[in-house]
């Protein structure tokens, strides 16, 4: 029998059903398992002390007979860019260092009344600027699968505690692959939803163009659960989808039963190939189109000349929405302030705030996005950003009339060193090419696991997009997938993990 | 940071001079010291000769996009809702007083 804080989320919701475990049983046992390892991994910014009695109240209301909801009891960590109330709110920030936020995200809001288990929030690049959670004001995470790697970024501390057996859940936020990458680089499932598709509204927003809400697990059918409970309409956020989402915890079950796979349509993107990719890392993919193509999917190269442009747009129009969408800290509502000697002026008060406050990438994406916007550069750079986004949005209408889903490398190679990110900022943003265009094109994309690389043992993620709207199909074709490499394997990716966390204490 | 690729030492045209960073920077009311102005002038020099190709798109006969996808605002009606309370609003300021955020003079001069 596996330990508590192994089962899946779906599991756990079995047994807590059956009443063969209890919630202060499974929340104590991953309190336990944080308290073992997190010294190393450093997933967690904040603990919900709060978590027990939650526990403790859920059994009880399960035992009087009411009706507590299918993930309740089940745990959670949420990003740390999802306001809460009961538990700081930082986003990685020094500037935000001990926010109380009065009200809760809609997405908090949602899983409080499915009477999920809060354990805390977790690590993230400072603002979800970053791609491997370095940039954080609380220190770095660590990758369980090497402490001496990065988890990925912005959403490293989800996807790391997910990894680590710190939570079978955690919530997320996508601007341009924080949710899809960091699972890749840690042998989790991590879904960038449809633009509109989950609300935003109590995110802490970093490019509103851009940014979606999401669901992180180890499986695919635990990151739909979490996706079924987290999506809707909410008129709170002004860009959400007003319909009726179809289940996509029934697409990942039909997928992980054999649905057939016969005469599904899957995208190659041609640009997204190139010598950059890690060898390890190319052989992995070969193998899942070979084995589509062997399972009756219809494989077909689709062209993208706008894509290798995309991350050049996405980095233009991402820092002139942060520039506005950072203004906000002003040192007046909330946050820090910093009051320089011999100063009387606001102005003196707010910069030197912002110069204190705000670290090194956070200070480069605004200072670009201001210069962007500016006279003499906003008809040139920003609008040819905005043009080339629509060329992106284009030729993905087109691709998506001759193919129903395009598969995808998560990222070019498996988690890197700590502190081996290149000097040249532009040379690391070019990484994300394969996880910016979604978030341009607001379409959904899922990463899910697909083996490790020969070389070093690492996990290794496939990203599967779809058109807008499709999620469901992304489960469904995930889950085959997932199973795809189980059966090939003989266990899941996410089991593999290196056993070392707790020799190392 | 040291990188694990070849040594870089900065764009090969700057793209911004420091006086350049000193004088965004102040639009965006973030002091900076002149260690951040250098290193801001090489990376933000770096970055725009890495976008600079956008350039060429900017008179492109296609529409702008300003978002993924045509969405419809979403409204409501023009009645009050749960709103925040003055001493919700105000948990988090760094300076209160009499149920107000406090701030230095705006204008400058006596506080």
């Amino acid at each position: 029998m596996s330990e508590i804080f192994e089962l899946t989320a779906a599991e756990l919701s079995e047994k807590l059903e059956a009443k063969e475990l209890s919630a202060v049983e499974v929340t104590k046992a991953h309190l336990e398992r944080i308290a073992n390892v997190d010294q190393q991994v450093h997933a967690f910014l904040t603990l919900n002390e709060e978590a027990l009695a939650t526990a403790e109240a859920i059994d009880k209301a399960r035992a009087e007979g009411s009706h507590a909801g299918v993930l309740a009891g089940v745990p959670i960590a949420v990003k740390d860019v999802l306001v809460t109330q009961g538990m700081p709110t930082t986003a990685g920030s020094k500037i935000l260092e001990g926010y109380m936020s009065p009200f809760d995200a809609t997405v908090v809001e949602k899983i409080k009344k499915a009477n999920l288990v809060q354990l805390g929030k977790t690590n993230m690049d400072e603002f979800a600027m970053g791609a491997t959670t370095e940039t954080s004001a609380f220190g770095n995470t660590y990758n369980p699968w090497n402490l001496k790697t990065v988890p990925g970024g912005s959403g490293g501390g989800s996807a790391a505690a997910l990894a680590a057996f710190e939570t079978p859940l955690a919530l997320g936020s996508d601007t341009g692959g924080s949710i899809r990458q960091p699972a890749a680089l840690t042998g989790t499932v991590g879904m960038k939803p449809t633009y509109g598709g989950v609300s935003r509204y109590g995110s802490i927003a970093l490019a509103s163009s851009l940014d979606q809400i999401g669901p992180a697990a180890r499986t695919v059918l635990d990151t739909a659960l979490l996706h079924d409970l987290i999506a809707g309409y909410d008129p709170r956020d002004g860009v959400s989808i007003n319909t009726q989402w179809p289940s996509m915890a029934d697409a990942a079950r039909a997928g992980s039963t054999g649905a057939s796979l016969d005469g599904l349509r899957v995208g190659v993107i041609k640009q997204l190939d190139s010598n950059e990719i890690q060898n390890g890392v190319k052989s992995r993919f070969e193998e899942t189109v070979a084995w589509l193509t062997k399972n009756g999917a219809e494989v077909i190269e689709v062209e993208m000349p706008s894509i290798e442009l995309a991350v050049q747009a996405y980095y233009v129009i991402l820092a002139a929405e942060a520039s506005s969408n950072l203004s906000k800290f002003d040192s007046v509502r909330f946050g820090l302030r910093v009051t320089p000697e011999n100063t009387t002026s606001f102005e003196d008060v707010m910069s030197a705030t912002r110069g204190a406050g705000f670290g090194a990438e956070v200070k480069r994406r605004i200072l670009l996005g201001i210069h962007v916007l500016s006279k003499g550069q906003y008809d040139t750079i920003f609008t040819g950003a905005q043009k080339v986004r629509t060329l992106v949005i284009n030729e993905f209408q087109k691709a998506f009339e001759e193919v129903d889903i395009i598969a995808s490398l998560t990222g070019p190679e498996t988690a890197w060193n700590i502190e081996q990110s290149s000097d040249n900022p532009m040379r690391n943003y070019l990484k994300d090419g394969a996880t910016i265009p979604a978030n341009l094109a607001g379409l959904p994309a899922l990463s899910l696991p697909i083996g490790l690389a020969d070389e070093d043992q690492m996990p290794v993620g496939l990203q599967l997009l779809g058109a807008a709207k499709n999620d469901d199909l992304l489960y469904k074709t995930g889950a085959a997938l997932e199973q795809m490499v189980i059966d090939r394997d003989g266990s899941a990716v996410w089991r593999r993990v290196p056993t070392t966390l707790e020799e190392t204490r | 940071m040291s990188g694990n690729s070849a040594p870089y030492s900065g764009a090969e045209t700057a793209k911004l001079t420091t006086d350049d960073v000193r004088r965004i920077a102040h639009t965006a009311q973030i002091e900076i010291t002149d260690e951040e102005a250098s290193s801001l002038q090489r990376d933000l020099s770096a970055i725009l000769v890495g976008v600079e190709s956008l350039t060429e798109f900017a008179q492109l006969d296609v529409e702008a996009s300003v978002r993924p996808f045509a969405l419809t605002n979403v409204t409501r009606a023009d009645k009050p809702m749960d709103v925040l309370t003055r001493a919700e609003a105000l948990q988090n300021a760094p300076e209160v007083e009499d149920g107000m955020f406090k701030v230095s003079s705006i204008l400058g001069g006596e506080h």
